[in-house]
């Protein structure tokens, strides 16, 4: 393929224990090395996203995050540091990561996703992972993904709830079909203990791997929906909207 | 004589907690319509539980996921309770 990277020696040792897992070995840790993942807040569940991808060796991360960091939000938000108070989000969760696995390429974006950059961000990268904290921004990277054919994990939580869904278009229902309008009721602040998004982010992060590699198989058409409270994990078939205004021609 | 079949309701957190439980089993006359126990289910729960549920128009809200027997429930207007079955129902999330 051209402009493929392959494999380095020093790429093999960092990720030997990962070669190991049945279905992956070289073919599929050079499908992650030649990756480009969007992940969209590095909050909760973005920040452990945004790690595990880098652990496990995608090759570029769009990190796409707003404001500066304040002191509510470091019991979750797990790539940022107390020196890095008042200090952009994006560049606080580079430096982490950058430092963790220099041999990834990093591209920090300072904003949320908007209506208005929602389809240049996407048309940048092979997958999106969506950890938004809000309705609007969801739905935009949503229809930014089906309109670019570009798969999307969406990945939620609330207190000690959390579920993930995993968009394919064409394939799968999209975020439209499971909410075809915006919920009244959510609001921006919400009850979180970094262990329950952490937990929902990996699961996003494995449901990512499993679709770009092809170890495993992907829940499609399902949504996952972990309680923490029980450690119950239900799944629900999900299914398309014949008038969804996003995924239906 | 009508008869009655068993419903499973099982709620997830938010719902959960203003119910104080997380499954509730409720005999239903067979072949209730589902929005039609939805809406008993929501005036006996009272207050926030029927906002999340029904909106100010008395509609069941669109973006409620409601699965039966883990298959998502698309038109609820459309569903009969025919048979035992469990309904799962849950208010959106997005926390990030």
């Amino acid at each position: 393929m051209a402009g493929e990277i392959r494999l380095t020696n020093q790429d093999r040792s960092f990720y030997e224990w990962q070669l190991d897992v049945p279905g992956m070995g070289e073919e599929g840790q050079s499908k992650l090395r030649n990756t480009t993942a969007l992940v969209t807040r590095l909050g909760g569940l973005g920040g452990p996203i945004a790690f595990s991808l880098a652990a496990a060796g995608v090759g570029k991360l769009i990190l796409a995050h707003g404001g500066n960091l304040e002191p509510s939000d470091l019991n979750r938000q797990i790539l940022m540091r107390h020196d890095d108070l008042n200090t952009p989000r994006a560049q606080s969760a580079a430096k982490t990561l950058h430092s963790f696995n220099p041999h990834i390429e990093l591209e920090t974006v300072e904003s949320h996703v908007t209506a208005d950059n929602a389809h240049g961000l996407v048309s940048k990268a092979d997958i999106v992972f969506d950890a938004a904290p809000r309705f609007t921004e969801r739905f935009w990277l949503n229809e930014a993904c089906v309109r670019s054919n570009t798969p999307m994990i969406d990945a939620a939580m609330y207190s000690m709830e959390g579920q993930v869904m995993t968009i394919v278009p064409g394939v799968t229902p999209c975020l439209a079909c499971l909410y075809p309008e915006e919920p009244p009721h959510w609001k921006r602040r919400f009850p979180v203990i970094g262990a329950v998004s952490a937990m929902i982010g990996n699961m996003a992060v494995l449901e990512g791997i499993k679709l770009l590699t092809g170890v495993g198989k992907p829940s499609l058409g399902e949504m996952l929906y972990v309680d923490t409270l029980t450690m119950g994990l239900r799944k629900i078939t999900i299914s398309r909207r014949s008038d969804c205004h996003v995924c239906q021609p | 004589m009508e008869s009655e079949i068993p419903i499973t309701m099982t709620y997830a957190g938010q719902l959960a907690g203003i119910v104080g439980a997380s499954e509730e089993t409720k005999p239903v006359p067979q072949g209730t319509a589902l929005t039609s126990f939805l809406r008993d289910t929501a005036n006996r729960h009272g207050g926030r539980f029927q906002e999340l549920l029904f909106d100010e128009n008395k509609q069941l809200r669109r973006a409620l996921v409601i699965s039966i027997n883990g298959e998502h429930a698309l038109d609820p207007e459309a569903l009969s309770l025919t048979r035992p079955c469990e309904i799962f129902i849950m208010t959106p999330i997005a926390g990030g």
